[in-house]
């Protein structure tokens, strides 16, 4: 195992080398100070870790199982796929290790009302369960666009007593909800914590959110070790935002021999102009609060991203995928909707697990990458949420009448 | 501008709305009524510090899609019959996708005052206000009720021009009432300053001007006036902007 140099990023101002930073308005400059402050005093704190660590177990249910797919495995070649089941995961999908972690920071802060954005609705759902829990108000903002493919994640937050505001501005998805979160917090920022649910916006976010998604590499790590007594040789995670993936990879960042593959959503094809791939296909800009690589016009304005996977469907990407991708850490590929599709059906046959179209797009890429490997590789996948939500969009997508069941 | 005896008016206009032509005739009308500067807003995709009026204003304005560079190109043309300064509103991404230096010089060329970027807080400014202070245009400063004296202080040590105080917690918007301690706070926020200041977010009306007038040296009208032009006509647009400004004007002294 070769032992890099320490690997210390973000700096003191928020930078994975050349992106990241805080572009925000001033008014919530102080907002985010706070939030610096207040995440380091826990990080110091050993009672934080050990109620953070007690939640993640007995209320998320950690350590997830990291599982062999014998069938999967066999059918797409040489090697050992192995599954990082985050989709076991209390509310479906990893994004519960980051808003649990953040709920005790809001605590901390005495903050009481808690703001997030959708795309999916995995994230939202996730944040309206930790509110409940810790007798939050909380406000959940998502495209209508996105409301109307995703009525069962509305439903839930419903049930879980939070609001879900329809946002009606821009293309009603993702990066309109995320204005409107910002819109709100800049309105309420002396009560309120925004939660943001990827490695995006200004910092600390990035960095923040990534150490609360590192349990997934870490105990990846471990658990490949203690199996199988070495590495994987693959680590493969869908980037949208990029949460899971940066989650995944970061533990094994010190460990060169790993090689670790993210994979963004290519939509109807990396030329059709209607894609997901902002850090293959983007360019350096800022959006939401960070310098990082985006989708946009020529003159700076921000273009539509697409994806069958909502939670996918995002022109901006997390500013430390920028810095690996740069530095040649980390790679970066895509697959499409189709793929994914196929993917999802696929692993649902072999291996009777339905996966999260967003997961589905990593999944999609083995496909290709199997068959070039050596038969003794090891190949991770973080299997980042659940597929149930995606029925509609899979069923719509293959021709299946769903409403000829109801 | 601070110490004249007049507060200033500064409308603030959406570049593209209703059309780039009308957007200039707007300007000239508010010259010929009592503005003191004119702020031009570049539309954007995602105006995240912007209320409804303004994200519909700018939404319209991009039906007809330009960009950073052709707006100041046409500030160059149009600025001869504008006698007074013009400020440029916009997020930072169109600024550095036409690269700082660029943009600080097309600037200079078409005899634009400064910027004003929402999305620029001191932390990350550095670079844009080295550009401009080397063609002598401002980047404008904001700040905002959350800013602590120790942090106002530094901005204004780092400006080279006029700041910009934002009255309230919040987006761009017309609202009924000034935010309840205003006064008090901006007369607090002069005793930290140097650099005279205009004051924007929510003032909507005559009352309004003439509660600010003396505690800060200009005032921003932006949502207020919009949304008196989406309930005009074109061909009523001039006038409703002279029926507007008109009265503000006259209560500034």
């Amino acid at each position: 195992m070769t032992t890099a140099a320490a690997y210390t990023f973000p700096d003191d101002r928020g930078y994975f080398g050349p992106f990241g930073g805080k572009f925000v308005p001033e008014t919530l400059m102080a907002a985010l100070a706070e939030l610096e402050q207040a995440y380091e005093s826990a990080k110091q704190d050993p009672a934080f870790h050990r109620e953070l660590a007690q939640l993640l177990a007995d209320y998320a249910g950690r350590e997830t199982p990291l599982y062999e797919a014998k069938r999967l495995s066999e059918r797409l070649g040489t090697g050992t796929i192995l599954l990082k089941r985050e989709d076991l995961l209390h509310t479906g999908a990893h994004k519960i290790n980051n808003t649990l972690g953040q709920i005790l920071l809001a605590r901390r802060m005495g903050k009481k009302r808690i703001i997030a954005e959708t795309g999916a609705g995995q994230h939202g759902v996730a944040t309206a369960t930790v509110a409940a829990l810790m007798d939050c108000e909380c406000v959940v903002y998502m495209g209508e666009e996105d409301i109307a493919r995703q009525r069962l994640n509305v439903f839930r937050m419903n049930m879980l007593g939070a609001r879900v505001e329809p946002v009606t501005s821009g293309a009603k998805t993702l990066k309109d909800a995320t204005n409107e979160a910002m819109r709100d917090w800049v309105t309420h920022v002396r009560d309120t914590h925004y939660i943001i649910g990827s490695v995006v916006g200004p910092h600390p976010y990035p960095m923040m959110v990534r150490d609360f998604h590192a349990v997934i590499g870490r105990e990846t790590r471990k658990q490949c070790l203690e199996r199988y007594g070495r590495l994987p040789s693959h680590v493969l995670a869908c980037v949208g935002g990029g949460s899971n993936a940066i989650g995944m990879f970061h533990p094994f960042i010190p460990d060169r021999e790993v090689e670790l593959i993210g994979i963004e959503a290519a939509g109807h094809g990396l030329d059709s102009g209607q894609h997901s791939a902002s850090l293959t296909h983007g360019t350096v800009g800022v959006f939401h609060g960070s310098m990082t690589k985006i989708l946009q016009e020529h003159g700076g304005q921000i273009r539509l991203a697409h994806s069958i996977s909502a939670g996918l469907d995002y022109p901006g990407v997390g500013p430390e995928h920028c810095y690996l991708r740069e530095s040649g850490r980390a790679r970066y590929e895509s697959a499409g909707d189709e793929e994914a599709v196929e993917a999802f059906q696929r692993l649902s046959r072999l291996e009777g697990i339905l996966p999260a179209l967003e997961s589905a797009h990593a999944l999609a890429y083995l496909e290709r990458l199997m068959p070039t490997l050596e038969k003794d590789s090891l190949v991770v996948v973080c299997l980042s949420g659940r597929g149930d939500k995606d029925v509609y969009s899979v069923a719509t997508h293959i021709g299946y009448d769903l409403g000829a069941l109801s | 501008m601070r110490g004249k005896g007049r507060t200033a008016l500064a409308p603030y206009f959406m570049a593209g709305y209703p059309n780039l032509d009308t957007g200039f005739a707007l300007i000239r009308a508010a010259c010929a009524c009592g503005a003191d500067m004119i702020e031009l807003g570049m539309p954007f995709s995602d105006p995240l510090a912007d209320g409804p009026t303004i994200q519909r204003a700018g939404q319209r304005a991009l039906q007809n899609p330009f960009t950073l560079r052709q707006l100041l190109d046409r500030l160059g043309e149009e600025k001869s019959a504008i006698p007074i300064p013009v400020v440029v509103m916009t997020y930072y991404n169109p600024v550095l996708q036409l690269g700082l230096r660029e943009t600080a010089s097309l600037a200079a060329k078409a005899g634009l005052s400064g910027f004003i970027v929402p999305d620029l807080p001191l932390e990350e400014s550095g670079p844009m206000d080295s550009a401009c202070r080397e063609v002598g245009v401002d980047l404008v400063p904001l700040i905002a009720p959350t800013t602590s004296p120790e942090r106002i202080r530094r901005i204004d040590s780092a400006s080279t021009g006029i700041l910009y105080y934002v009255s309230r917690l919040g987006i761009t918007g017309a609202r009924q009432d000034l935010p309840a301690g205003l006064l008090k706070s901006l007369d607090r926020y002069r005793a930290n300053t140097t650099h005279p200041s205009v004051v924007g977010f929510g003032i909507s009306t005559p009352e309004h001007a003439g509660s600010l007038k003396g505690h800060t040296d200009g005032i921003v009208i932006a949502s207020a006036l919009i949304d008196r032009l989406e309930r005009s006509v074109p061909e009523a647009y001039t006038e409703t902007v002279r029926e507007f400004l008109e009265p503000i004007s006259k209560v500034l002294g």
